[in-house]
């Protein structure tokens, strides 16, 4: 090969790698984006194996289920969920309310003392939707507040660092204002059922 | 005289006539992490022997769908697998339901109002010295319609083997 095509194919493979590198958004560090899915309210939102209908969002100064109670400030979001193709795993164990700087994850509370009154961490399945809820127990001051609620598959575990649990998967994402929902006294968390498709 | 570009080359083509085959050697010589067999196919009807253990044959019998609670439209059923145990050092995984021509996949349930037979165990032991059955109960929709796979995953001695039952349309 003569020197003078041999240091063109050089510049031409160097401004090719450049190329590849300038248009390439962040290098690597956007490798492992979450898949966002917006979400109305009342409208099926589907991601790779995730797939919900946000029903309501209410805000309590106090939830019940069975014999238990919990008073403080509640963000109580009632939907279905459902796994698109496979059942292993699809656990819907990933639920923030991203509130500016911070992150709130669903309450493990009412699933601790009922299994039935929470869809947090709940195993979906293939061909069926189940309804119920989330509930996110919040600051005071949160309640003026808009922000996103966040859901993916995941484990609960996740709510430890919030950072990894959303990487390279599908997340479902609804715009949240918290001032304009409505704000009850009381709810009574629905129980986890089969719902009407 | 200018050298031909195979003499000129001559060096560069000896590495790689010994680091090809090299390379191939050590892809299949190498272990990269834990050992995940190929999948064992096992056509319908049929049995098959891991370390002196058989499975199979594996059936799907359909549950009525009121009795067990499940929802409308559904198609639970029970996955049953003969199993005749052999020496210890086998285990079972959870099995689960494929349907290939639509990629989709289902877990066991056990929320249903079903229950195995108490005789048999719910999961792999070389404790009964007769065949036993494990049987689990898996909610299907009403348009799973087949072929579907069983697939059990098997701990042996030597890694981890997926067993694939077809169970037909």
């Amino acid at each position: 090969m003569r020197p003078a095509l041999t240091w063109a194919t050089a510049v031409v493979l160097l401004v090719a790698a450049w190329l590849v590198a300038a248009v390439t958004p962040d290098g690597e560090q956007r490798m492992a984006d979450p898949f966002r899915v917006s979400a109305e309210i009342g409208t099926p939102a589907e991601g790779r194996n995730v797939g919900v209908t946000i029903r309501n969002l209410t805000l309590a100064d106090r939830v019940t289920t069975g014999g238990w109670f919990a008073e403080g400030t509640w963000l109580v979001v009632e939907l279905d969920a459902w796994a698109v193709h496979t059942e292993l795993p699809a656990s819907l164990g990933v639920a923030y309310l991203v509130l500016g700087d911070r992150t709130f994850a669903a309450s493990e509370r009412p699933g601790g003392y009922d299994t039935d009154a929470s869809l947090y961490g709940t195993g979906l399945r293939v061909g069926f939707r189940q309804s119920g809820s989330l509930a996110f127990e919040l600051p005071e001051d949160a309640a003026t507040e808009s922000g996103t609620l966040q859901l993916a598959l995941g484990l609960t575990s996740s709510a430890i660092d919030p950072e990894p649990s959303l990487q390279g998967d599908s997340v479902i994402e609804l715009p949240v204002d918290l001032a304009t929902l409505p704000h009850v006294a009381e709810r009574a968390l629905p129980p986890t059922e089969w719902a009407a498709r | 005289m200018r050298r031909s570009w195979w003499r000129r080359n001559a060096a560069a083509l000896c590495a790689l006539v010994v680091l090809i085959p090299a390379s191939v050697v050590a892809l299949d010589i190498l272990e990269f992490g834990a050992v995940r067999n190929a999948t064992r196919a096992v056509a319908a009807g049929e049995t098959t022997r891991i370390d002196g253990w058989e499975f199979g044959p594996v059936t799907v019998a359909p549950l009525d769908a009121d009795a067990v609670g499940a929802p409308a439209g559904s198609s639970p059923v029970v996955v049953t697998i003969p199993v005749a145990a052999g020496p210890q050092g086998v285990s079972c995984l959870l099995p689960s339901v494929h349907e290939p021509t639509t990629g989709r996949e289902w877990r066991t349930i056990t929320t249903l109002e079903w229950q195995p037979d108490p005789e048999d165990p719910t999961f792999c032991t070389s404790e009964p010295t007769v065949p036993y059955d494990l049987s689990y109960a898996v909610l299907l929709p009403g348009d799973a319609g087949g072929p579907l796979v069983v697939e059990l995953p098997l701990g042996t001695p030597d890694g981890l083997i997926d067993v694939s039952f077809d169970i037909g349309g």
